[in-house]
């Protein structure tokens, strides 16, 4: 439990631009038809690690925090890619659900 | 119980510069160990490397005559106090206290200006009371060793005296390896001193010895 807890709080620090993206291309979904999706995927995996490097740049000094917790880097970043993946999949299904 | 950690056959180099090797040394459970050096000798450096923050060409790292490979560490055998501020500045005081399992009541103890400061998010602190707060986790969270890059830095006089008497406290229970500029305080703290110079390290019995070996103005 309290490992997730962890985990969830390093989210915070890649949540906001990832969310942003994952949301911007649920509305291009909303609003397009099926041909943009392979367009969508390919953006949200070429923004991901300019995001994750620059995510990985800024707050390199709060890894002390959970290395100190005993969190590896590895754990903090495969945890964050996989619930920003699972997000974004989510925005688009909704997306999809809710396409007139 | 006594632990043993060791750290031997250090080369770290940057820019194909040596900056450590040749060190030897040791910390265990009931001492206290200082390392002082002129600015840029590999000091951090070697604190991090130590945690495992660091890689370098060649390391021997152990505890208790086992060997560390990887830079996995176990927070219950070492923690580090950067000298950076670590902790995410949108945590509040008590999930931190929280994260490292220690009493806020028994840091109010020592700090009583404190109190106030429970709920409140990391980043409202100013540089000081969060180095305070730094500091007091990785000393009193349960671990065998704790590495204190800077300890004595940002804190006004008083909180610094409360911070030696923590540290002699802590170190009936683990092995305590610091180093910071304030040289006469990690003097004063300290039951073996060394000094890096030269990219290795060399025990210093006194001050005799730093002002000789050029650390501080005679």
């Amino acid at each position: 439990m309290k490992l997730i807890r962890l985990l969830l709080t390093f989210y915070r620090l890649y949540a906001a631009p990832g969310i942003s993206i994952s949301l911007a291309c649920g509305y291009i979904f909303f609003s397009n038809s099926f041909t943009v999706l392979p367009l969508l995927f390919w953006f949200k995996i070429l923004t991901t690690p300019i995001l994750a490097l620059y995510i990985n740049y800024r707050q390199k000094h709060f890894y002390y925090y959970y290395k100190n917790l005993g969190v590896s880097k590895h754990q903090l970043w495969i945890s964050t890619l996989s619930f920003d993946g699972f997000i974004f999949i989510v925005l688009l299904l909704i997306a999809y659900l809710l396409h007139p | 119980m006594k632990h043993l950690l060791e750290v031997d056959s250090i080369l770290y180099e940057v820019d194909k510069k040596v900056l450590l090797q040749d060190i030897y040394l040791q910390s265990e459970t009931g001492t206290i160990t200082g390392m002082l050096g002129l600015n840029g000798t590999g000091k951090s450096s070697l604190l991090k490397i130590i945690f495992g923050m660091l890689n370098c060409s060649n390391k021997s790292i152990r505890i208790d005559g086992k060997g560390l490979f990887n830079t996995s560490r176990n927070p219950e055998t070492m923690r580090y106090l950067p000298q950076v501020h670590f902790i995410p500045p949108f945590l509040t005081v008590k999930q931190v206290f929280n994260d490292f399992e220690c009493s806020f009541s028994a840091f109010i103890h020592h700090f009583p200006n404190f109190e106030q400061h429970y709920h409140q998010r990391f980043k409202s602190l100013s540089g000081g009371e969060k180095r305070i707060i730094e500091t007091y986790l990785i000393l009193t969270a349960k671990t065998r060793f704790c590495l204190l890059d800077e300890p004595f830095s940002q804190l006004m006089p008083i909180h610094v005296e409360t911070v030696k008497q923590i540290i002699h406290t802590e170190k009936t229970k683990k092995g305590i390896l610091l180093t910071d500029h304030s040289y006469e305080d990690v003097l004063d703290v300290s039951d073996h001193l060394y000094l890096l110079a030269n990219s290795s390290l060399t025990l210093v019995n006194s001050i005799e010895d730093l002002i000789a070996k050029g650390y501080i103005p005679s």
